[in-house]
Order: C-alpha cells, then structure tokens, then sequence
C-alpha cells in the first residue's frame, strides 16, 4: 500500500466495534471497511482514534512486516506524532510484542488512568470455546505443551496458541477466548502489568479475518491453555 | 401546552421560536447592521470577542445583534460556531514587545521611558449623560465624517516613530534599576491548550492565563473585587506599570512552502503590574510582576488578569483562587448552568417529597416506640 | 487575512456526520475508551461548545454525536418523557445534523440519550444509553477542593462520604439523599448517579447495556460497563429505599411497578413518568 486511508464513516463503524468488544471484553466481534477505505483492518483500529494530538508507535515481531513503513504510513494518514514506546499513547504491534517492550508501556497512575497505554495486537485466529473441557477445534488427544503427536491438524501445527478465560466487568460471568498468535508469556506479563488497577494498559486483538476483541485493564484473566511451538 | 408530559412540545418550540424570529427580524425600527454595531458599540463587540476567543468583529456584531445585545449569549453562538471549524494551524509565538499601541500608561511612573498617551479613553472625562437631541447628535456626527475626509485618521501607520509606537517595557528599566524578581525561564514548555483539556487545579501558569483571557469580564472583576476588599481577602491591589492597547501582527507558517507569512493583525489590551512582596518566605527587597492580555479594548479585565495572575503565584496553592479562577469564571458554564434550573425538574423534586415523608414518617415511629 | 484564511481552511473541509468535526469526535472517543477501560472514573476530555447550552445536556449531546452511526435509531427523553421541551430540541438536533432515524420506542432504539431516567424496559445488550450529568462529582457536598477529590478517588478514600450518610441517618432516621445517589461502581469508584431516581438504581447493576455519562460543563466523562456491580452506598442495617408512595398507581395506565410523578392538586393523581412506556401499557390494559 502506497498510503493508508479511513474513511469517516468506517472511523465511526471502527469504533463502535472498538467500543463494544473493550465494553464486553472476550466477545469478538468483525470489522468491516467500505470500498471508501484503503487499510488492513489492525491499521483502521489506529486510525479510527489517533489524530495530531495523540502519540504512537509501532511495533513488529514479525519479518515480512516492517515497523517503520507502517509508522509512516500511519502518520501522514492521521497526522498523529510518532514517539517511543514508552511514551506512546497508542501502540500497534504486528505480531505478538517482546516482554521488555510490553514491560515499557506506559500504565497511568491512579491519579491519572487516561495515561495508560492502548495496544493494538495483529494476530492470527480469534475463536470462542464452548466449553472449557475442550477446544472443538481440536482432537481430545492434543497434549498440552507439547506438539508431537503426528496426526496434528495441520492448521495448528505452526500456530501458537493460547486460550484465556475471562471475567470482570463486561463479562456476563465468565467468558473463554482462544488466541493463536500469541503466547502464555504475552497474557501473564499483560497480567502482571494490569496488576495495579486502575493504572495499566488496555488491549485490542484483532486477527487476520478481521475479528475484534478487547481485554481492558479491569479484566481479570487466566490462562488456561497454550501450545507454543518450538521450531 | 407541550411544556413536559403532553403532546406537542415539537409545536412549542417552534411557536417560541417563531415569536423570537418575529419580535427579533421585525422589530417596529430601523434596521442595525453589523458595521453599525462595530462603530457604535465597539467595546461591546471587543468584550464579546474575548470572552470568544475569536477575533472578527463583524461576526461578532451579527451575533450580538442575533442575540438582541444579551452578551453571554453571543459568546455562545460565537464559540458554538468555532466548534464546527477546523484548526489547521498555530500561529508563530508573538513576541508582545511588538505590539504597537495606540494607547499606553503607566501609573507607576511619571516620566516612564516612552510615552504617556492616554489615547482614545473616558478615564478622565466627567461622566456626564449627554442629552442633546438625536438631530444635533446625527449633524455633528456628519460633520465630523467630512472633516475625517481631509484630516489623517489616526490609524497605525500614521503615528510618528517606531519608539513610540512600540515603547520600551517599564519592566526593562525596573530590571536595570535591579528592582525585581527575575522569574524568566530557560526552557520553553509547551502552552496549556484549555479548549482540549480541561484545566484543574494544581494548573500551569499558561492554563490560568488563558482562562483568565476568555473569563466573562464581569466575573473576573468580581473575583478581583472579593479578593481584595470581600470575604476571600487573598489578594493585595498592584500598581500598574503598563496598560497598552494596541495592534499585534500575526504570522503562520506556510503549510505547504514552510514560508512565514503574515496573516493579519489582531488588538489587544495588554497589562502589567507590579507587585510588593511582602510574605515571610519572599524576597521582600524586590518587586514582582503579574501579566494580562485579552483580545480587544478591554481594560477592567486585563487589569483584573494581571493582579489574579500575581496574587495566584504568590498563593501558591495554600488558598482556592487558583480552583476559583479556572472554573466560576467561564461566562458560558455559570450562565449555562444557572439557567438550567429552568428546565423540567420534576423527576427530583417527587424524589425530594418522597424522602420528606420518609423524615417525617420515621420521626412519628421513633416517638411512638 | 479573510482570503487567505478561507484558501487555506478550504483545503481542511471535511465530509461531515454531525456537528462535531472528526477531531473532536476522535477526542470524544478516545475519552469513552478510556472511561470504560476504568468504570467510574471520571475522564477528562476537550468538552466542546454545543448549539446548546452549558448545563442543559452539552456533555450527553457529545457523547451521542461521537458515538451515533447510521444504523443506529435514537431515542431522547427527558424526566422519562419523549416529548419533553429540551430532549425535542436535542432529538431535532441530533437527527438534522446526522440524519439518523428517530424513535420514542425503547425497545426499537439502539441509542438512548436521557435526563434524569432510565427507560423504565426495552434496553438490551445491542444499546447504549447516554445520561446527561449536571455534576459529575459525587463527594461535592463533602469536599470542595479540588485537589483533594482527586486524591480521594485515586486512593479510594471515600471516608468522607461514609461519615456524611452516616450523620445523615444519625439526624433525620432515614438516608436523605434524593435522586443521583452515590454507588460504588466494580467495588472501586464512587459515583454520581446524575440525578437520576433511585428507583433507577437498580437497573444499573449488571445491566446487559452500556451507560455512558456526559458532563459537559464540567468536562468529564465516566461510564458503566454492562454486567458491572452497581452497589448503592448505605450500611449493613440500612436498606436501600427506592421512592415509593403506596396506594399510588397511574391514573392513565394503571401501573404501580414504575416511577410515578405526581399531579398536586386538592386529591393527587399520579402518572408514569416514563411516557412511551405508559402509552404501551394503556395500551394493553
């Protein structure tokens, strides 16, 4: 993409989207852009809310995308003022971000909660789970932790994957969400800097078919199950 | 009647507005125009402008007149209609130093470095209603508008030389004469923007003056008023060392070539003044200073900003005028919200006689057991 | 200046939905994000002049302007009632400036917008509902700096307040507050309930919809997430009174289960306050 491009009217449906999953954290919902926009769904999520007044950063772990580009390309689409991590206000990260970079987001205070950082996370899958027994999507034989059984679906063969459970307000009870993507270290580091409510960070997930979920920083969460994969 | 819990309150509004449209466009007289009321009614439109936070005055003479002369309304309709407009630019940071005056004072002082020009004032005029009748008033008046053809008008470009039209700071001579505090800092914080964060207490200095500087005129005197003579006592009266009105040119830079480029001239009622340290932990050998600026000629409330502005620094938090000042002096948020108890209330004053009853029903039970 | 101002702003024209130009709507929504991320705390946002007036529903206004799309339907009610003079003037408002569809059918609107109620039903886990606050600060009567309220809420000290409805019971038998009752919100912010009747209160704990609040004036902005623990503040011993006047029923529906206003006069009648409700259970009866 030469340049990016959103739209008003996909700022407004972006973020409503935006707004009732952080409302309903763990529920996911999809994002859909008129022909009127011209970006990849995690970037319309930046787009809907950065402007000349706010500060940002991109990140990728990822090879095929490179953090820069995509800084610029945001920024002379929103007019937004790019900065360092640990004073963006807003963060987008393809791929799931390192520890140390998560660790230096800022968290607000409680004399000041707006000063927590918001992260939007491109990942691979979002999915819900029926019931926390077992993943449907899975054969009950699946191991955790490990990846050797040799009648792996293909799919997850190369897909990390965790699942959380979650409850806290939004959450009519509890709730199950399964991110492949991301791992077990992402979700507790997140937790432990979510720790001191109501600094913290809040957090947008957003997969490659375009779905949405928010964990807020008032969510509380645990990690039920992940599979990493080791190359 | 569709005040509340009938049909038509859609048909009272508009029978309301209606009568005002009526009463408003169809008034049994002349017609006003915009020019009229920037000629006649100058410090009206000046007031209004500050209290905007916008500078245009025929703008603001139509939104005067729209107003049928209630002031605060006008600011409303004023800075309602800045909401609908973009911002696409700064201007450049204003040295005031540039300001060329058409009027300037300084009490403190009988021969200050530059001139005294009282300039185009009443301050020592008697105040003396002047009764002569409508036509001799309208014969001078076309008089006068004929001598104005072959006289200079007084305007910026025809006052003599660059000294006195842009006179030396009293604050540089008191600063030879080693007199005051020196409060000049190194480094260059960015201004506190009050129309996209709201300012609370503890504030930067730049978020009271712009309070100050949009504060409804009357409420700032006020405030000045209470401080100095009322119940609040926090406040001691300065000697002005400078009251300037004038012109102060404005420059942008290019969006597209980067080019500085000037944009126009704005006017300006500018003040400074000088404070007695007089506290335990002050340097009481030394004056300080306090500072007002505010859009169009507007000599009450600048003063009134440059001792707030002082007396706020010096409080240095141990009092409330800091909270005072950035929130009761909004024309638009007391005026707003006093008015508001106009509209129906009905929901809580049920809630009200219900815990009435409530009171009186558990006093009769407490007597009876 | 005139012409090269106009040249240079034309090129800023934007396609617009609404009053709000997209900054203010992007600062707007930033502040939502904010509020719902910490439920009670009171955020501050860049509260912008409205066509109405500070006090009369300018912060409710902005939150509908930045949140309303064109698939919603909106609904505005003041005192409970649709056709009350100022929510008219805020539905004309909202819906010739966004061209969105209108309605005075709780169960049929996506976004309410309201003054000192909530709809009696009809509000579902697809809706939000906009209050309109006066004041947003509920330790007001217990504390007037600043400074110190802010402290108060980000340490969750709300001492103060205990031992005011404490003296409160002590001096008068009962809890006198009226309407806009303080509640502690996800078990850590106190919040005003604007002036909305306790008889609302309940609704507001675990609700299937979002509550949005909108000072205006004051520039804040605070919300309820759904399905959030809305607890109103008084003691163990202490119930919580709803307002209720027994034998009073609705002389034009005959309802007794939702919030009555009185009509004074030698004998009292009372009505429902919430209008759209009332005709839709005439209509059954």
């Amino acid at each position: 993409m030469k340049f990016l491009t959103l739209a008003p009217i996909d700022a407004n449906y972006t973020f409503r989207t935006m707004l009732q999953t952080l409302s309903r954290p763990g529920t996911i919902e999809a994002l859909t852009l008129s022909t009127d926009s011209q970006c990849i769904p995690e970037t319309a999520l930046m787009l809907a809310v950065i402007d000349v007044e706010t500060k940002f950063a991109v990140l990728s772990s990822l090879e095929e995308i490179d953090a820069k580009v995509w800084a610029r390309l945001l920024s002379s689409a929103s007019g937004a003022p790019q900065t360092e991590l640990p004073k963006a206000e807003w963060v987008l990260s393809f791929g799931e971000p390192s520890t140390e970079g998560l660790n230096s987001l800022a968290r607000g205070s409680a004399y000041e909660p707006e000063g927590g950082c918001r992260l939007v996370v491109a990942c691979d899958k979002l999915s819900r789970l029926l019931n926390d027994e077992h993943d449907i999507n899975h054969d009950i034989n699946h191991d955790i932790n490990t990846d050797n059984s040799t009648d792996a679906s293909q799919l997850d063969a190369s897909r990390t994957s965790t699942t959380i459970s979650l409850c806290g307000p939004g959450v009519n009870g509890q709730t199950n969400l399964r991110v492949e993507g991301l791992s077990e270290l992402f979700f507790s580091t997140l937790a432990k800097i979510n720790n001191s409510f109501p600094a913290g960070v809040d957090v947008w997930l957003c997969d490659q078919l375009g779905h949405l979920a928010a964990i807020s920083r008032s969510t509380e969460f645990i990690v039920m199950r992940s599979k990493e994969v080791v190359a | 009647m569709g005040y509340s819990g009938a049909r038509g309150g859609i048909d009272a509004i508009e029978a309301a507005e209606k009568l005002v449209r009526r009463k408003r466009l169809n008034a049994e007289c002349e017609w006003v125009s915009p020019q009229q009321i920037v000629g006649r009614l100058r410090l009206a439109v000046d007031r209004v402008m500050g209290e905007a936070g916008i500078w245009d005055e025929e703008l603001t003479a139509i939104a005067i007149r729209q107003a049928e002369g209630d002031l605060i309304e006008a600011v409303h309709l004023l800075r309602s209609y800045k909401s609908t407009l973009p911002r696409f630019a700064y201007s450049k940071p204003i040295d005031v130093d540039e300001l060329q005056v058409v009027r300037r004072i300084v009490p403190a002082f009988r021969n200050p470095p530059g001139p005294q020009l009282l300039g185009r004032t009443t301050d020592y005029t008697g105040r003396l209603l002047e009764l002569t009748s409508e036509q001799a008033s309208q014969e001078e008046s076309m008089l006068l508008s004929s001598l104005a053809l072959t006289e200079k008008a007084e305007t910026v470009d025809s006052i003599a030389s660059a000294q006195d039209t842009q006179p030396r700071r009293l604050l540089e001579t008191l600063r030879e004469m080693d007199l005051l505090v020196d409060r000049r800092r190194d480094d260059d914080p960015e201004p506190f923007d009050i129309t996209r964060t709201p300012a609370r207490p503890p504030a930067s200095r730049s978020a009271r003056l712009s309070s100050m500087a949009r504060a409804e005129t009357g409420a700032l005197v006020n405030q000045w008023y209470r401080n100095i003579l009322g119940p609040d006592g926090y406040v001691h009266e300065v000697t002005l060392g400078e009251v300037r009105h004038g012109y102060l040119a404005l420059s942008i830079e290019h969006p597209l070539t980067g080019n500085t480029i000037s944009i126009g001239m704005v006017r300006v009622t500018e003040v400074e003044a000088i404070e007695d340290l007089n506290g335990i932990d002050e340097q009481r050998d030394r004056f300080d200073i306090g500072y007002g600026l505010c859009l169009g000629h507007n000599e009450k409330k600048a003063i009134a900003m440059a001792n707030l502005d002082i007396a706020c620094h010096r409080d240095n938090g141990r009092s409330q005028l800091e909270q005072s000042l950035l929130l009761t002096t909004d024309g638009l948020d007391s005026s707003g919200f006093l008015e508001h108890l106009k509209l129906p209330h009905y929901v809580t004053f049920r809630s009200m006689v219900e815990r009435k009853l409530a009171v009186r029903k558990s006093r009769t039970s407490e007597r009876d057991s | 200046m005139t012409d090269l101002l106009n040249e240079l702003g034309a090129a800023h024209e934007q396609q617009q939905f609404g009053i709000l130009d997209e900054y203010s709507k992007r600062e707007i929504r930033r502040a939502i994000l904010t509020a719902v991320a910490v439920p009670g705390y009171q955020v501050p946002f860049g509260s912008r002049e409205m066509p109405v007036a500070r006090g009369w529903g300018s912060g409710g206004l902005q939150l509908t302007l930045a949140v309303i799309s064109p698939s919603d339907v909106i609904k505005v009610i003041d005192q409970g009632d649709d056709q009350g003079v100022n929510a008219v003037n805020l539905r004309r408002l909202i819906v010739q400036s966004t061209k969105v569809p209108e309605t005075t059918t709780a169960s049929d609107a996506s976004i309410v917008q309201s003054r000192h109620r909530i709809p009696e039903d009809g509000l579902d886990e697809q809706d939000i509902l906009i209050l309109q606050v006066p004041v947003p600060e509920p330790l007001r009567g217990v504390e007037r700096d600043m400074r110190e309220l802010s402290r108060m809420h980000a340490e969750a000290d709300y001492s103060k307040m205990w031992v005011s409805l404490y003296e409160d019971k002590v001096r008068n038998g009962v809890i006198t507050q009226t309407t806009g009752y303080p509640c502690l919100v996800n078990d850590r912010y106190v919040i005003a309930t604007t002036p909305i009747p306790r008889w609302d209160i309940p609704r507001l704990d675990q609700s299937p919809f979002l509550t949005l609040f909108g000072a205006g004036r004051e520039k804040r902005i605070y919300a309820v997430p759904p399905y959030t623990a809305v607890t109103p503040l008084t003691f163990e011993d202490v119930p919580f009174e709803v307002e209720h006047t027994p034998g009073a029923s609705c002389s034009q529906c005959g309802s007794n289960k939702t919030f009555l206003v009185e009509i004074p006069g030698p004998t009292s009648r009372w009505v429902c306050s919430d209008t759209d409700w009332c005709e839709r259970n005439s209509g059954k009866a």
